[in-house]
């Protein structure tokens, strides 16, 4: 099924060209989003470890910090 | 008496109705991977606000990219972002991407956009800022705000504009304003 543009303001199907071209950017858009979502899980990996070590919750946390 | 639209005068004062021009009226799109906008950006105007809403198909992201003569550029954005929600308030940046990425939704919750874009047409950076409401899967407990600092940091002039998701389809509208230059 081809892929849908909204061509200033006409919806249509992509042309063979233009959806070649998307695949070929939402590859990479894909592993940027993906990328993204490690790096926020390994941030909020690293603040609950630091938690876990002071015995604390993060609304605990939050608290102490004000 | 009824006045039809053409009978009624109204009286503004001069530059009241003139500080945001649409230069693209509102337009809806349905169910689609890409929204384009080209020959939006002249030197009539420096600076653009957008306001765009969406929300997309699946839990994916919407990403933006400016436009030259028909084509997109895919190359040197950067962005830094803040995120507040029911739980935390994050913050991240992104360097050297192919697009700005400015967050999802999932379903048929909204995410609202006010997006300004500086020297869009000028052949220096582009800069956006850009601020977001967003309804994460549910309209209480997702609500989250989002705040972006973004840029295109090759000297470009760029005359249009595009949103695409890489998975999935989004269905929303947007319309585009120059701000004026003059009183």
């Amino acid at each position: 099924m081809a892929l849908k543009i909204n061509d200033n303001g006409t919806d249509r199907n992509m042309t063979a060209e233009e959806e070649a071209a998307h695949l070929a950017w939402a590859e990479q858009a894909q592993a940027e989003v993906e990328a993204e979502a490690e790096a926020q899980a390994a941030k909020q990996a690293a603040r609950q470890a630091v938690l876990d070590k002071l015995g604390l919750t993060a609304d605990e946390a939050q608290a102490l910090l004000g | 008496m009824a006045y039809t639209s053409s009978q009624i005068v109204q009286a503004v004062p001069t530059g009241i109705n003139s500080a945001l021009v649409c230069v693209k009226a509102e337009t809806s799109f349905s169910a689609v991977t890409s929204v384009t906008a080209d020959s939006v950006f002249t030197s009539s105007y420096t600076n653009y606000l957008v306001k765009l809403i969406f929300n997309t198909s699946t839990t994916n992201e919407v990403l933006m990219k400016f436009r030259v003569s028909g084509t997109a550029t895919s190359t040197n954005y950067n962005r830094q972002r803040l995120v507040f929600n029911s739980s935390s308030v994050t913050t991240d940046q992104l360097t050297a991407q192919t697009s700005i990425n400015l967050g999802g939704t999932n379903g048929a919750f909204e995410q609202s956009n006010d997006i300004n874009i500086y020297n869009p047409q000028i052949a220096t950076a582009t800069n956006v800022y850009c601020l977001s409401q967003n309804n994460f899967a549910n309209y209480t407990t997702g609500n989250a705000g989002l705040i972006f600092s973004a840029n295109q940091s090759a000297s470009t002039a760029f005359d249009g504009i595009e949103w695409s998701v890489a998975t999935g389809t989004f269905t929303g509208k947007y319309s585009i304003y120059g701000y004026s230059k003059t009183v």
